[in-house]
């Protein structure tokens, strides 16, 4: 039976209203979420294999461009995270809410166009990342008519859940919903803050902030993306199966109105601690720093919460691979949250950021937090679904069993292998010289620590394929309740409670959603705000340098293939002021020199070295031989080949454009530039063509490779031979 | 330093108080409001989730 609203059919006064449940969106998103999962695994596992096959097979990537790490990676987290992860949001949300509200969702079309435009999003990110359609901030790389999808979906999630909240035959608005409604709010602000770009053509956009701004607004994302994408919804559903699956109310109630605001309060301030060390301003970088040393009280407090919620149940636990599933999730969130606000002690930072530590970090959360609680949720609703029992509890255990494993091979080995190199990059000899002077011979020591990570991948990928199949056998069984009857006295009117009157208590929030909703969002604005607005506002902030100039023609478009390529996934560009990192890339990055960089590449990960003084050091014939193959120049190299770049012809239709976008965004190029860029842009690609052809390369000079040297040896030259005294504050 | 910036602009010395501020009384009202809150009501609070009796329910078959 179709039931468009949630009315009730007998809408009698202190009587009883029968209404049904939508189950079939539930029910679909936790297909979508199953189906997505397996791949981004899948896709995860091909790219940890990358990181090691190339010393054994060096034609692994079979020189196909959407192949490479590069491009794999991007499809990998966005699959992981808004596929896999974002699908489960919805299955948990869309089940919970309708239960803790007694009622239908508010409207069954929002709710299609909900499911069938999230999956749309995702099947456009795979194609657009695999074509190399990205923007380049780090989950947020997907282009601007996308960006437009997403907020349109938002929005439609946003009212079909606001009217459910509205329409609710319950007074109280249980914790869970504030999660959700923190989730809501602050997913909308972070996409539509970060995603401000201006469109070059309809695939095409530079980002409006540059350099230092645009990092600091990247991070802010980044950093919230997981705290309001891959923490709070999911706190908001441990709140709700935790304590239906135990069978027993969560611990402690006051304790999760201290976590829920006190957690959202302090997320939004933390962001600056991916940048430490960077060419942040030193105060934003020591407020990230506070805030999320902080931020362990109320993420303990919540996990806390969490865990003595099984008080008196912990035989269950054992019996119950449910609860066993919850448990190690709830407990990897515990580690994850200790962990972060450890990273943001600055000298522990110096050693983890741009090591695969970060990796291992960010894979407790996802593998752990959120894998293992999307696993337990999707073994309790599947047989609810279908009203019937699990397939088989035994093959659930295996999954729980085999999954943990993978996890500790997965995360133990990335540890290892993080301190371990980025110690040795560390490492001076007696003399004052670098022990390591050649960067990849930190990685041929790691390579094994990757053949490990690789295994324990593909356990945890095992794990969910078993699960698939026992998920599959249990609907089998059953049979789909599409509309699940229930049963709930009509809502009584707010002013008849004389609870909500008075003077100013908690309640009148739990019972008011729209007051908790503008409440949240100016809790999470104020974090936000604080940080921008001196950055943006006050020039000393970012001292120019007086010899840093646009970027040429050619060059912009070699930047703009750096970006397609994602080399930005494995090399930074970003010298930290250390002299390990002054003696093996030359003089640290100064904010001054990023000024025209729209978006900023500063990259989070080093699997390769640093880029950013890669200009000038070697001879354009070096470049092009290491972009052909790059083991004929760095023997042992895990890099892959990029032979299109030297058969693609250069796309310059869009330079003018692209001129003309820059100098909107306040890059200094002179009004008429843009009519005579593609002349520029061939007569400087003939000069490095010609100079190829002294090393004995014939090359013609209208090719991508010619682009992307000129952007190489570019880079962070313009301030050799500046002495300091030159820069101007 | 953050003592660096705030010296730059004269009016900025307020910015640290006023936050330290804004904590002190956000987590003061946070815990008051917590712990005003009744027994009753958060015992009631807490069982949201558990009141759907499941067994009563009757399934319509798709």
């Amino acid at each position: 039976m179709e039931i468009q609203t949630n009315t009730c059919e007998i809408p009698a006064r202190n009587s009883l209203e029968r209404f049904y449940y939508d189950n079939k969106t539930v029910r679909d998103f936790g297909i979508a979420c199953v189906a997505w999962g397996v791949i981004s695994l899948l896709v995860g596992v091909i790219i940890a294999c990358q990181l090691f096959l190339p010393r054994f097979y060096p034609d692994f990537d079979l020189g196909l461009s959407f192949l490479t790490f590069g491009m794999l990676i991007a499809i990998h987290t966005k699959g992981a995270i808004f596929a896999f992860v974002g699908n489960m949001i919805f299955m948990g949300v869309y089940y919970s809410l309708q239960r803790l509200c007694k009622a239908r969702m508010w409207s069954d079309t929002l709710s299609r166009i909900h499911f069938w435009g999230w999956q749309c999003i995702i099947a456009l990110a795979v194609v657009t990342l695999a074509l190399g359609y990205t923007t380049s901030k780090e989950y947020a790389e997907l282009e601007w008519p996308i960006d437009i999808l997403i907020t349109i979906i938002w929005v439609v999630f946003g009212i079909n859940f606001m009217g459910t909240v509205l329409t609710r035959r319950v007074k109280h608005l249980y914790v869970a919903i504030w999660f959700y409604i923190g989730t809501l709010v602050t997913i909308a602000v972070l996409h539509i803050v970060n995603s401000m770009e201006l469109p070059v053509s309809w695939m095409k956009s530079y980002s409006v902030y540059a350099g230092v701004q645009d990092a600091l607004v990247q991070w802010w994302y980044g950093h919230n993306a997981v705290a309001f994408f891959l923490t709070t919804p999911f706190l908001g559903l441990m709140y709700y199966f935790l304590p239906k699956v135990a069978n027993r109310p969560v611990y402690s109630y006051r304790l999760s109105i201290i976590h829920f605001w006190s957690l959202i309060f302090l997320y939004i301030w933390a962001g600056p601690h991916h940048l430490l060390y960077t060419s942040l301003p030193d105060w934003a970088q020591s407020v990230g720093v506070v805030f999320s040393i902080m931020l362990i009280a109320p993420s303990w407090g919540g996990m806390i919460n969490g865990l003595l919620t099984l008080r008196g149940a912990w035989d269950e636990v054992r019996t119950n691979p449910i609860l066993k599933f919850m448990v190690v999730a709830i407990t990897c969130y515990g580690m994850a949250t200790f962990e972060g606000p450890m990273h943001s002690l600055k000298f522990v930072n110096a050693l983890s950021h741009y090591t695969d530590w970060i990796p291992a970090h960010v894979h407790i959360g996802t593998l752990g937090w959120n894998g293992f609680m999307t696993f337990a949720i999707l073994y309790y609703l599947i047989p609810k679904l279908y009203n019937t029992q699990l397939y088989s509890k035994s093959l659930a255990n295996l999954h729980f069993w085999i999954g943990t494993l993978g996890m500790v091979f997965w995360t133990v080995a990335m540890y290892v292998s993080g301190v371990m190199q980025g110690l040795m990059l560390q490492d001076f000899n007696p003399d004052g010289t670098l022990k390591y002077a050649n960067f990849l011979e930190t990685t041929m020591q790691v390579l094994p620590m990757h053949i490990i990570r690789a295994i324990g991948g593909t356990m945890y990928l095992t794990g969910m394929v078993i699960m698939v199949y026992n998920l599959w056998k249990t609907a089998k069984q059953g049979s789909f309740v599409a509309n699940e009857m229930d049963e709930a006295p009509a809502k009584e009117r707010p002013e008849n409670d004389a609870a909500l009157t008075g003077y100013f208590r908690h309640r009148i929030v739990e019972g008011k959603p729209m007051i908790m909703l503008a409440l949240a969002t100016i809790v999470i604005l104020i974090g936000g705000m604080v940080e921008f607005i001196p950055l943006f506002t006050i020039k000393s902030n970012i001292p120019t340098i007086s010899s840093v100039k646009p970027y040429t023609p050619l060059e912009l478009e070699g930047r703009n293939l750096y970006i397609r390529e994602g080399c930005n996934a494995c090399h930074s560009q970003m010298i930290r002021p250390f002299r390990s990192e002054t003696e093996r890339y030359g003089e640290y990055s100064k904010a001054g020199e990023f000024v025209y960089d729209h978006p900023f590449l500063w990259g989070s990960k080093r699997t390769g070295p640093d880029l950013h003084r890669i200009g000038g050091k070697y001879p354009h014939s070096w470049h092009f031989r290491h972009m052909r193959d790059p083991r004929s120049t760095s023997p042992g190299s895990i890099m892959p080949s990029y032979p299109w770049l030297i058969s693609n012809k250069l796309d310059t239709r869009d330079t003018r454009a692209s001129i003309v976008a820059m100098r909107r965004l306040g890059v200094p190029y002179p009004f008429g530039f843009e009519n005579e860029a593609v002349d520029d842009l061939q007569a400087q690609a003939l000069k490095i063509s010609d100079e190829l052809k002294k090393d004995k390369i014939t090359i013609p000079e209208d090719r991508e490779i010619i682009a992307l040297i000129a952007y190489l040896q570019r880079l962070g030259t313009d301030i050799k031979g500046e002495q300091t005294s030159e820069i101007t504050k | 330093m953050f003592k660096d910036f705030i010296k730059q602009d004269t009016g900025m010395q307020i910015y640290p108080i006023l936050s330290l501020l804004v904590f002190i009384g956000f987590f003061v009202l946070i815990i008051a409001m917590a712990y005003a809150k009744k027994k009753s009501e958060i015992d009631e609070a807490s069982r949201i989730p558990l009141d759907e009796n499941d067994s009563i329910l009757t399934f319509n078959k798709e």
